[in-house]
């Protein structure tokens, strides 16, 4: 195990139970995140990269069941811990924001009091120091006069400075690991700008570990430092920020590089796309999940799940890396 | 009901350990690469919600109560020798028997043959009252919500208005003018009944009408009618096929009620109000001329309840895989 | 520039917007379009970018009439459309079809993939016999790369991007000149975005369609389209050709929307300048004088708050609404502002 790790699954499995069969929506995902880095989960919809994060932090709904080998945070084993351990560490030292700025914050109590609240319950602290630091927490995400916007409620706001305060709550005690699902999505770009350089800033000052997940690679490129690549329901490939956009192994990673780098370039060529549809999580294939639509798909890719191959702490599940390591 | 499922299947063993044969890398034939056939067998919407109603054991059982019920009210007084309003003094509160299966009431009436004719007029005024209900609600919620603006506004303000006299009163008032007979009884259920009705299908109707399909029928140019008939409606006749259910057994209880208060049905003509009523100054000595038009009674509204449960997961409009 | 199919001038949509209170609610004017003018080549793509809100797709439905402009001209092969009737309107339909947003929502649920694509035969009589009708429908289908086995299925049976190229085969069945394309791609994933694209670009070329492409994704756009406009609060701020657009970008809130979209290229992003916009757009119903990006632009003086910046050609069909460019002109002749390079 690695002794800098904050985060560790191993072999974690969340299916979901539907009227007409079960959803596995991660099939087995090991994962670690290290201590203050800015790690990327990328993948398209449907591929178990929330599912995996929600997992972990235990916001499963009903009809979800998960198992794991290994699914620790900073030593606490999370599979044994308490519900009330688990809402400890949730509140206290992992924040979450979500893609929704509309709907995550409650309508009914003031921003003040949202931003108070896990102040006073994790943190301890007096009414008049909660709201000190709340309005410390408000500029620095960078909203202007605090003290009166603490008072207002969240129609007051803006999406994007909904998203500014959200990103407050998590991080206001100072979690050791804040997971941001899709947190500019629903934005504009130029507000996503906004927010995306205020995590980095934040994280730089904090140095709290983020595992931000997205489905858009120009996001991963510009603030992750480490980047995982899932896909129906496995990761894929793993590896530095760099090697996985410019030395990409998956056929899948270099697919997605390809369909997007046709464009923005002012040619009007042809665009390389990856042919048909993610699987059916309903009916995942036997071997590796990419075969269906991999230019490069032998008889073994259908047959049997490859394995990581590591090559140069890039690593990527894939059975034509092991022909290339065996050649 | 939940079935079993393997939620964990076990992933395909890689059974190859360190010798794989060289065969398997070669190229995949291309008949297994993606080819965009679904392998799933194709469902209807409405063929999806039969197999959900059929596969939901307390809808069926309700679906099962109702029928024979409506069995009981068609052949219950033709299958026995009496008629509802035959009195016999030499036969009186009597106890259930093979000559009479429920007994009988004060007059020597057959008391199973009167719950069965109870059963008609229950369930007439129950299914022709929720009848008349929805097509009043759904031409008069559908014109609104489809017109929308002022005509909207107008229409939906006389509905406010109208609705801030209890549907009671209004059925009240029209038996004390009108007198009382099925009817009559049917005629007052109807006059504020559809209130409701119109303001949820108004609300159905603006909620599809703002969905991108529609807008996707006026740009290939469709007429309004054609967008009314062959998109509002379709997309809003579940949630209106689970409100009519629901409506039968809520106007059965008012027949009951009413008739119990002793406005409703009059004597000797017996709905099941009227039974329960009538049992009331002997329920001491002979419960039993309670008990059998109660539990008609409940047991209706209980299964038109446990349908109406059904049909509202089985239509439910977001379409679950 | 190739015969103009298309041509706005100086549209407006205006809606009520109605207060809280049904009974005395004041009524105030939201002008979500406020005067846009632009112009589309036959067999040309017209990009049209902007932030959620500024007015992008309420172009594309006034176009197809599916609100009442409240002034200006949709000219269409030479006839005002802004000025017919419904019913003068109706052959247009025809001649003028759309692609929609979210795939999930654009097709009725309760009708099988034949049904969806065969209305417009039958609403425009295209297809005399049901057998016509059959073979249209499983031509089309084809052509959008679906097998003709889907044909009796349901919406809800298929992915996302299969559901956008039954709503694509629904717009080619009138066999139309003209598509707004209202952000086709957006919700698709990004392996399937380029699949669709493709297939967009395919049909222009094999039928000479021409597109308004509506996308707040510029580098969608950038491939897609041959002419470029930006919007920012209901009115064009920029139009451009695609190449003169996006390598010289004179508008401040361009230049500002481009250095924010994200690249995906680590090295780039770590060191290229972006310019991070402050603040939100304001509120339609409460637009700021003058200039509407005056509250949000570092380079606003007095004049922006005064009057409001008229599109003006600075060359080679080059139009900006800025006062700064205009006055940089006047007392520059016609140097240029420094470009600004978004990608390698």
């Amino acid at each position: 195990m690695n002794g800098a790790s904050l985060l560790d699954i191993k072999n974690l499995r969340t299916s979901f139970r539907m009227s007409d069969g079960v959803v596995q929506a991660v099939r087995g995902v090991s994962l670690s995140v290290r201590r203050g880095e800015f790690l990327g989960i990328v993948g398209e919809s449907g591929c178990g990269k929330s599912v995996t994060m929600l997992s972990v932090m235990g916001l499963l709904p009903e009809n979800a069941a998960m198992k794991a080998d290994v699914l620790a945070f900073d030593g606490k084993d999370l599979l044994r811990a308490s519900p009330r351990e688990k809402r400890s560490i949730r509140g206290d030292e992992i924040g979450m924001i979500f893609q929704d700025p509309m709907t995550s914050l409650d309508p009914l109590y003031t921003i003040g009091n949202q931003l108070m609240e896990p102040l006073r319950i994790h943190a301890k602290m007096s009414a008049r120091e909660a709201a000190r630091r709340a309005a410390e927490m408000l500029e620095m995400v960078g909203i202007s006069s605090p003290a009166s916007r603490l008072k207002q409620y969240p129609h007051e706001f803006s999406g994007g400075m909904r998203q500014r305060v959200m990103i407050a709550i998590a991080m206001s005690c100072n979690p050791k690991l804040l997971i941001a699902d899709e947190p500019t999505t629903a934005l504009d770009v130029t507000i996503q700008a906004q927010i995306l350089e205020l995590m980095k800033e934040m994280k730089e000052k904090s140095g709290t570990a983020v595992a931000l997940i997205t489905h858009d690679l120009g996001v991963i490129a510009s603030v992750c430092s480490r980047v995982a690549v899932m896909y129906g329901g496995l990761i894929v490939e793993e590896g530095e920020c760099g090697a996985i956009f410019y030395d990409p192994l998956h056929p899948y990673t270099k697919g997605l590089l390809a369909s997007i780098s046709g464009m923005g370039d002012g040619k009007r060529k042809k665009l390389a796309p990856i042919p048909g549809s993610p699987p059916d999580l309903m009916n995942p294939p036997d071997g590796c999940p990419f075969t269906a639509r991999c230019a490069y798909a032998m008889k073994i890719c259908a047959a049997a799940s490859p394995r990581f191959t590591n090559i140069g702490g890039h690593s990527a599940a894939c059975w034509l890396l092991r022909e290339r390591r065996a050649a | 009901m939940r079935k079993k499922f393997d939620m964990f299947p076990a992933p395909p063993i890689d059974a190859f350990g360190g010798g794989i044969p060289d065969d398997l890398f070669e190229p995949l034939p291309e008949e297994r690469r993606e080819s965009g056939a679904i392998n799933r067998e194709s469902v209807s919407y409405w063929g999806q919600a039969r197999a959900k109603m059929v596969s939901d054991p307390l809808a069926m059982s309700g679906l099962a109560v109702i029928t024979l019920m409506i069995l009981l009210a068609m052949f219950g007084p033709v299958i026995r020798p009496f008629s509802y309003d035959e009195q016999n003094y030499l036969v009186i509160n009597q106890t259930p028997d093979a000559e009479h299966w429920f007994g009988t009431d004060k007059f020597g009436r057959d008391l199973f043959v009167r719950v069965a004719y109870g059963a008609r007029i229950s369930l007439t005024v129950g299914i022709v009252a929720a009848f008349v209900n929805v097509t009043i609600g759904v031409i008069y919620g559908g014109i609104s919500g489809y017109f929308g603006g002022t005509a909207d506004m107008i229409m939906m303000r006389i509905v406010d208005i109208m609705d801030t006299i209890p549907t009671l009163l209004y059925i009240i008032i029209v038996m004390i003018f009108l007198g009382s007979n099925v009817r009559i009884v049917i005629a007052a259920l109807c006059i504020s009944y559809w209130l409701n009705t119109s303001r949820m299908v108004r609300a159905q109707i603006l909620s599809i009408k703002g969905q991108d399909f529609v807008m996707a029928a006026r740009v290939a140019g469709e007429s309004g009618w054609r967008i009314l008939t062959r998109h509002l409606i379709p997309n809003s006749i579940g949630p209106i096929i689970v409100m009519v259910t629901f409506l039968i057994p809520q106007a059965i209880f008012y027949e009951a009620f009413l008739s119990f208060i002793g406005i409703g049905i009059a004597v000797p003509v017996a709905s099941w109000g009227t039974l329960a009523n009538d049992s009331l100054s002997n329920m001491n000595t002979y419960p039993h001329l309670t008990v059998f038009p109660l539990a008609a009674i409940s047991i209706t509204i209980f299964a038109f309840n446990f349908v109406g449960d059904g049909l509202r997961d089985a239509l439910d409009p977001r379409l679950k895989r | 520039m190739s015969e103009e199919l298309l041509g706005v001038r100086d549209l407006k949509t205006h809606f009520a917007v109605r207060d809280s209170s049904p009974w005395f609610g004041a009524c105030r004017i939201l002008k979500a379009v406020d005067g846009v003018s632009f112009g589309i080549g036959r067999g040309k793509t017209f990009g049209l970018v902007g932030e959620s809100g500024c007015g992008k797709t309420t172009v594309g439905r006034t176009i197809l009439r599916l609100y009442r402009p409240a002034g200006g001209e949709i000219v269409f092969g030479g006839t005002d459309l802004a000025a017919l009737s419904e019913r003068e309107f109706f052959p247009y339909r025809r001649r003028m079809q759309m692609i929609f947003q979210d795939p999930f929502t654009s097709l009725d649920p309760r009708q099988t993939v034949g049904e969806i694509i065969g209305a417009p035969l039958s609403i425009h009589g295209l297809a005399p016999t049901r057998a016509a009708r059959a073979e249209r429908v499983r031509e089309l289908v084809g052509m959008v790369g679906l097998r003709s086995d889907h044909i009796g299925r349901y919406p809800h049976e298929f992915s996302g991007g299969q559901r956008q190229r039954i709503g694509i085969a629904r717009a080619l069945a009138s066999m139309p000149e003209f598509i707004v394309c209202d952000e086709p791609v957006s919700s698709l994933d990004v392996s399937i975005q380029a699949q669709i694209i493709n297939l967009l670009e395919e049909f222009q070329e094999r039928f000479g369609l021409t597109y308004l492409f509506i996308s707040h994704d510029l580098s969608v756009v950038r491939h897609i389209s041959h002419r470029v406009g930006v919007m920012y609060l209901g009115v064009m701020v920029e139009t451009a050709d695609v190449d003169e657009l996006y390598g010289n970008m004179l508008h401040p809130y361009t230049k500002s929307l481009m250095s924010a979209v994200p690249t995906a290229d680590p090295e780039i992003a770590k060191t290229r300048r972006r310019i991070i916009l402050e603040g939100d757009v304001p509120s339609p119903l409460d637009p700021p004088s003058g200039c509407p990006f005056r509250t949000r632009c570092r380079e606003a003086e007095g004049v922006c708050a005064e009057r409001n910046p008229r599109l003006t050609d600075v060359g080679s069909g080059h139009m900006v609404a800025c006062h700064k460019v205009e006055l940089q002109r006047k007392t520059a002749g016609e140097t240029r502002s420094p470009s600004f390079e978004i990608s390698k």
